[in-house]
């Protein structure tokens, strides 16, 4: 993009000085007539009556800015017109007809492969000319056909930078007969940037009618294509290609293409192009193709157009195709019909084809595959399309997709879309999502859509669209569609619907149309659909800093989180906030995984302002930080929104965390920033570093630290000892104390005894001597062993090799891997948070235990967990304790560092205490005893004695002791008893009883009374003894008031009077 | 196709495109015949089943027809355009009375079509005024909808050429449809039948290559080309194919790429003409033997290696009559139209008017 800034300053240059030469005499521009048969060359051209005759005068001729070139209506010339010249802005040179009759016909000539032509010129107009341009030879696939690429209208731009303003309108263009090539056919813009990147910008075609076009109907090329890794077009396509340079401004409206032989109108390497108001009938004449489709292009807008009559399905066929390596286009308010290979098609067989939206648009009776996903497609949203599947359709399917080396489809959502079919063959669902889409008749019903509408959606008359011009009325919606109000509100979702009805109407309609009439309020609806552009990634795939988490010490801005200098994308940055203090820290802790790394990139926007011009570089294996490098300085040379990215390589380092110390920063702004912070390891920046006095035999030495254990280095067979493996870290020493040795078929091939030597800066010293190493296997595993020393800071530090298993002859080693780790730390003891642990039903089935070792500094802290029952419970590698069974286990804990245990026993009990109530009451009737009989048992842990409680009638009986009945209310009562075990789980079980009276009851109450002196006088007792065998109770109750807290005590009265008063009310 | 001039003059007519039956006839002189059918159009070249060519058909299709006269007068006498252009006599061949064979027989042609699809009740009206009535106002609609905002497909305005295309694209895609449905709608043995007798030619199976393929990406972080890593991932791809050379299997030197030489299973369909035109990959693909590996190929910011593991060579197959029946209905149904027009053409009585025909002029 630079390039291209740069290229356009220098053509504006040129344009000063162009425009600095002496005005021409009329500033105006002078018009020439050309008349083919009333004419003549030796005209002076500037009138209708000395107008030239032949287009070789007008070949001939350099033309100034706002001259016209008028050729006669009706009148007919053979050959190439290829005018010469350059207009300006706002004084473009304009070629049209003069007079009354048919336009100007310009018939091309087989010797020549345009009829039209225009090359390195800009501002130029040519407007209502008749061209064809025919070949008697047939059309075939082979894009060499001896037609060669024929065109009606070739607009060529050879290495000549941006080049302006060319406008092509109201031309019939027809039978141009070229190859099946993207630069044959009617309209032809091509740009040709191998050197010099090139495009045109403010490209119009308009109004042209276009008729038995091969191979395309209107096509924009280009060769400049470069992103994105993208490097492959058509064979036909001048090589070298140039990086992406689209043209701008361009636009494509209001032509009529007729049976083009493949495609109809193509555009690629565009910005921003807008196609619409066309018509493209029958395209795919001759060859497979798609009827619109468009590629490498970005920021695409296809609307209101009628694409039908597509006429080769066989491999592709669309009405739309958004091809390959698009990013956002927005196809809408289209009419597609009959075409034969489908509505839409997507392609993606190169980069990216992204952030597509497909939305009110109208299907009707399109075959073979209504949508098509053919490579990785990526962010598409299909919403509010209409889609009719009819008996012309031929039972088509309604999706299908090709996985392609690209990848499968995926987040393709589709929302509020109706499908009507009357027969098809359903959808393949790879990559997609629906919800809120209407589905009646055929196989078109996605089972998973939360919010599919199934009823008759209630068209106005559904297929009735494309028979002549009443376009698609057919399908609104009638008053009483389900479709109403059904669908799911989208966010800036254009405004209009494909009638031009204002969105939204209520609650969102489903299909292409939005009812206009009256519709009940929306009431609550869920929250929009929020269509959120992916952004092409910024970062190659290698890049290891995405996998770390982010995090600082310097105060950071709220809006520029620190999470943005490894989010991928360079346009989101991290900030300070202002006057940020130095040093502080920006880290990138990579968790459990160890990663290997020798290079980092800062990328930093307004550099010279922001960036950060001096750190350290550290790392951490666990316990400390060691410098990598120190006293890092960067120079920041922009100061722009262009990316600008410093590299810095450091010794290949095995690392979970790295973190920049970072000194000092550019503050001109206040704050220091960065866009993005990138870690590789590069294997080509280590090769250097590794060396040895073995001969090789197979692969390289550099094999053995480029962190792929797969790789190895072989010596040759005759070898002899010792021999020298060294690293070299270069000017910074580094501290090691440990040496892994990985190699496979160790028994045959590894290194046995060495010594490891290090240099201190001026002499070689020995770190380790006489280190053995035995190994144990003999195919192809990764064999690993360890060594371990003081530490010591090395320069650079060599195996002195002393002997090796030679079964072959040769020594071998996958991989050498020297590291540092803290000084050792002798694990003193552990403890665990809960030395006993109970499961019971209401528990969460997992807890952690914790462990604690002692030291807290100890060196190896690593623990291994065991249970003695795994059918009770399990436990993992991080304490965390699973019950599985109901029983009692114990977890340990041990140190790998000393093997010192913790335990904690744990008891599983799901299982609640039972609870046996044998009886409660002696009789039904008030003489009864209140005398609770019951049992608690629980088989594991026992009963929880303490917390047993029993109810009688919802109240604690703090002691269960025997209770006379007539104490008793008579009636129902509820006496319940709830038990725990010690695990805690419980029961509780009730049981209901009754108290009632009788005469006889009541007659023994009156003899317990007399016996106990409550009745103190035995004639009364008598008198009521009989009054009772009378079944007498008035005179009873009579007799009981009367002797109440006489002869009767008050609460003895109270039970016969209550029970009595009973009886009688039965 | 039988001709009736009013005139007894032994004019020649010639027609190309393998309709040439011609049976000429004299006949009565007639000053100037009145279609039967329709509206009396009182400028009309021919009538055809007594419905009128108007002048401004025959117009149009002259004009129609106009380039490719002049290109082949150019090409075949190097004729340059002069006022005595198309009354000149080149090697006996006079380029006005080419052009008006051309055009009446496309006139006609299109007529025919036309009576066919206002007999499957498509159109109602297929006389000229109708067609520019309906232009007219289709224009004016089109005028007053992009004036009101409203929604319009295709161009602000038709010029009389596309619109003409538009109608007949539609009717003849109705017609078809029409017949599809009705009278035409062929049995099950019908379209067994047309599918063995064009399979040759309509229903080969597309080639198709499935193979093994790794690939290793050297693009930098700008997604763009590092030569110093294109060079690097150059040499191990080479390592592998020197693997296999020395007798690995495709997936054993693989590994050698270690977690960048992961296998995948790729199908190249050789019929994608336009996509495989610009993939080298597919390419090389196609070429390949079952079994035997390619060279190291360039695509896209990639090395790829690909092994051949199925390869299934165009037209060595046909696809699958029940595969394909939709589409061997569609066509067995545009054969079908194709065949009708063809015999109406035959059947049809064509009156020329000789007085226009013989006065028209360019």
């Amino acid at each position: 993009m630079k390039k291209v800034i740069c290229m356009v300053s220098i053509f504006s240059l040129f344009c000063t000085f162009f425009t600095a030469l002496p005005e021409p005499a009329n500033a105006a521009g002078t018009t020439y007539y050309v008349d083919s048969t009333g004419g003549d060359d030796k005209n002076s051209g500037t009138t209708q009556d000395a107008a030239w005759k032949s287009l070789d005068k007008v070949n001939a001729t350099t033309f100034s800015p706002g001259d016209k070139i008028l050729f006669k209506a009706g009148e007919s010339w053979n050959g190439r017109l290829w005018p010469k010249g350059s207009g300006e802005n706002g004084r473009p040179i304009i070629i049209d007809m003069y007079g009354t009759g048919s336009k100007p016909l310009i018939a091309g000539v087989t010797t020549e492969l345009e009829a039209v032509f225009l090359k390195n010129q800009q501002y130029w107009e040519i407007n209502n000319l008749e061209v064809t341009n025919s070949s008697p030879l047939p059309f075939d696939r082979d894009w060499e056909n001896p037609r060669g690429q024929r065109r009606g209208v070739y607009i060529l731009n050879e290495e000549a930078g941006i080049l302006n303003h060319i406008h092509i309108k109201n031309m019939n263009i027809h039978d141009v007969d070229g190859s099946y090539t993207t630069r044959s056919g009617g309209i032809i813009f091509d740009s040709v940037g191998s050197n010099t990147p090139s495009a045109f910008n403010d490209i119009l075609i308009d109004g042209n009618t276009l008729t038995d076009v091969d191979a395309y109907g209107i096509f924009i090329g280009s060769n400049c294509i470069l992103r994105y890794g993208m490097g492959d077009l058509w064979p036909w396509v001048p090589k070298p290609y140039g990086p992406w340079t689209p043209s701008t401004q361009v636009k494509i409206a209001n032509n009529t293409v007729i049976r083009a032989a493949t495609g109809g109108i193509a555009w690629n390497v565009t910005d921003g192009a807008i196609v619409e108001h066309n018509t493209v009938q029958q395209a795919t004449y001759l060859a497979t193709n798609a009827s619109i489709w468009w590629a490498y292009a970005d920021n695409n807008l296809v609307q209101f157009n009628e694409s039908f009559a597509s006429v080769n399905g066989a491999e592709d066929g669309h009405g739309f195709d958004v091809d390959a390596g698009n990013i956002n286009s927005l196809v809408q308010y289209n009419y597609s019909h009959d075409n034969a290979g489908g509505f839409m098609l997507f392609v993606n067989d190169t980069y990216y084809t992204i952030n597509t939206i497909v939305r009110y648009n109208i299907s009707q009776n399109d075959r073979k595959s209504i949508f098509r996903y053919s490579g990785s497609i990526d962010h598409v949203y299909n919403y509010n399309n209409t889609v009719y599947v009819g008996e012309s359709s031929g039972n088509p399917v309604m999706s299908d997709y090709f996985t392609k080396a690209s990848g499968a489809p995926r987040n393709i959502h589709n929302y509020n879309n109706v499908y009507y079919s009357v027969g098809d063959k359903g959808w393949d669902l790879t990559g997609q999502t629906f919800d809120y889409n209407a589905y009646y008749g055929g196989n078109t019903l996605v089972q998973a859509d939360a919010h599919a509408v199934t009823g008759d959606p209630r068209f106005v008359d559904p297929g009735s669209g494309g028979n002549g011009m009443d376009t698609v009325d057919g399908y609104q919606l009638q008053p009483n569609s389900p479709l109403i109000g059904a669908g799911i509100r989208i966010h800036d979702n254009g405004g209009r619907d494909y009638f031009g009805n204002p969105l939204y109407n209520g609650a969102p309609d489903i299909g292409a149309h939005e009812y206009g009439g009256t519709v009940p309020p929306a009431g609550d609806m869920p929250d929009p659909i929020v269509i959120v552009p992916k952004r092409p990634d910024s970062t190659p795939v290698d890049n290891l800093a995405t996998q770390a988490a982010a995090s600082t010490t310097f105060a950071t801005s709220t809006s520029q989180p620190i999470e943005n200098i490894n989010d991928n994308y360079y346009d989101m940055a991290w900030s300070t906030d202002p006057s940020p203090s130095f040093p502080n820290y920006i880290t990138l802790d990579f968790g459990d995984q160890t990663i290997s790394a020798n290079q980092l990139k800062l990328n930093t926007r307004f550099g010279t302002e922001m960036g950060i011009t001096n750190f350290d570089l550290e790392y951490s294996n666990g316990s400390a930080w060691i410098p990598a490098r120190t006293n890092i300085h960067l120079t920041w040379d922009m100061n722009d929104g262009s990316d600008e990215i410093k590299t810095v390589e450091f010794p290949l380092t095995r690392f979970s965390k790295i973190r920049l110390k970072v000194n000092e920063g550019n503050r001109q702004s206040g704050r220091i920033a960065l866009n993005e912070l990138e870690l590789y390891n590069n294997p080509d920046l280590s090769k250097d570093m590794v060396s040895t006095t073995f001969a090789t035999g197979a692969g390289t030495i550099a094999n053995i630290i480029d962190n792929n254990l797969n790789s190895a280095w072989g010596s040759t067979g005759d070898v002899s000892f010792p021999g020298y493996i060294t690293l070299d870290y270069g000017e910074n020493a580094v501290p090691v104390n440990e040496v892994t040795l990985v190699t496979f078929f160790g028994i045959g091939q590894g290194i046995t005894h060495f010594d490891v030597e290090y240099y201190d800066g001026s002499s070689w010293n020995t770190a380790l001597s006489n280190a053995r190493i035995e190994w144990k296997l003999n195919d192809s595993t990764k064999e690993r062993h360890t060594v371990t020393f003081p530490t010591v800071n090395a320069y650079k530090l060599r195996l002195k090799v002393n002997d090796a298993n030679r079964i072959w002859g040769n020594i071998a080693l996958n991989e050498l891997i020297v590291s540092y780790s803290s000084e050792s730390v002798p694990v003193t003891g552990i403890s665990l948070d809960r030395p006993a642990l109970t499961f019971n039903s209401l528990s969460d089935r997992t807890t952690k235990l914790l462990a604690t070792i002692e030291p807290d500094n100890a060196s190896n802290k690593k623990i291994s967990w065991s249970t003695d029952q795994a059918q009770v419970v399990t436990v993992d590698d991080n304490g965390l304790v699973t019950a599985v069974g109901e029983g009692k286990a114990v977890i340990t804990a041990a140190t790998e560092d000393g093997n010192y245990k913790a335990a904690s026993s744990v008891t599983v009990d799901w299982t609640a205490p039972e609870i046996t109530i044998h009886r409660v009451v002696t009789s039904k009737y008030n003489t009864g005893i209140f005398q609770p009989k019951f049992e608690l048992s629980d088989s594991l842990t026992g009963i929880d004695n303490k917390k047993t409680e029993v109810m009688l009638d919802g109240k604690v009986l703090n002691t269960v002791s025997d209770i006379p009945m007539y104490k008793l209310d008579l009636g129902t009562h509820t006496f319940t008893v709830t038990a725990f075990d010690l695990a805690g789980n419980t029961a509780t079980k009730s049981i209901e009883f009754q108290v009632n009276t009788s005469y006889e009851t009541l007659e023994e109450l009156v003899h317990r009374f007399a016996d106990v002196g409550w009745i103190d006088n035995q004639g009364i007792a008598n008198s009521l003894l009989k009054k009772l065998q009378k079944q007498n109770l008035s005179s009873f109750i009579q007799e009981v008031r009367a002797q109440k807290r006489k002869h009767i005590a008050a609460e003895a009265a109270g039970y016969l009077l209550r029970d009595a008063k009973a009886l009688r009310n039965q | 196709m039988s001709i009736l001039t009013p005139n007894k003059s032994s004019l020649v007519w010639l027609f190309t495109a393998g309709i040439l039956i011609l049976v000429f006839l004299s006949v009565a002189i007639i000053a100037k015949p009145k279609p039967s059918n329709a509206d009396q159009e009182d400028d009309f070249i021919a009538t055809v089943d007594g419905f009128p060519i108007h002048a401004n058909e025959f117009q149009r299709a002259i004009h129609a027809n106009k380039s490719g006269n002049i290109h082949y007068f150019h090409e075949k006498y190097d004729a340059g355009q002069s006022a005595t252009f198309w009354t000149t006599s080149y090697g006996g061949e006079i380029p006005l009375e080419l052009l008006k064979e051309k055009a009446l027989e496309n006139s006609v042609s299109l007529k025919i079509q036309q009576i066919i699809a206002k007999e499957q009740g498509v159109l109602s009206e297929i006389s000229y005024d109708s067609f520019i009535h309906n232009l007219n106002h289709e224009n004016e609609r089109r005028r007053k909808a992009i004036k009101n905002n409203q929604v319009v497909f295709g161009p602000a305005q038709y010029t009389e050429e596309a619109y003409l295309e538009y109608v007949m694209g539609n009717s003849i895609l109705s017609v078809k449809n029409r017949l599809m449905d009705q009278e035409w709608k062929p049995t099950e043995q019908q379209m067994r039948t047309f599918y063995e007798t064009k399979k040759d030619k309509l229903y080969r199976a597309p080639a198709t290559v499935k193979v093994q393929q790794i690939s290793l990406s050297f693009l930098d972080a700008n997604l763009s080309t590092d030569e110093e890593l294109k060079r690097q991932k150059k040499k191990r791809m080479n390592a592998v194919l020197g693997k296999i050379a020395s007798g690995l299997s495709f997936e054993q030197a693989a590994k050698e790429l270690g977690h960048e030489g992961k296998v995948t299973e790729q199908s190249y369909n050789l019929d994608s003409y336009r996509h495989n035109a610009r993939s080298p990959v597919a390419q090389a693909a196609e070429k390949l033997q079952i079994g035997e590996v390619s060279g190291i190929i360039e695509e896209n910011g990639h090395f790829h290696l690909i092994q051949c593991i199925e390869n299934e060579k165009a037209g060595s197959n046909f696809l699958s009559f029940d595969e394909i029946k939709e589409q061997v209905l569609r066509d067995y149904i545009d054969h079908r139209y194709e065949e009708y027009v063809r015999t109406r053409i035959a059947d049809v009585q064509v009156v020329v008017n000789e007085e226009s025909y013989q006065n028209f002029k360019m």
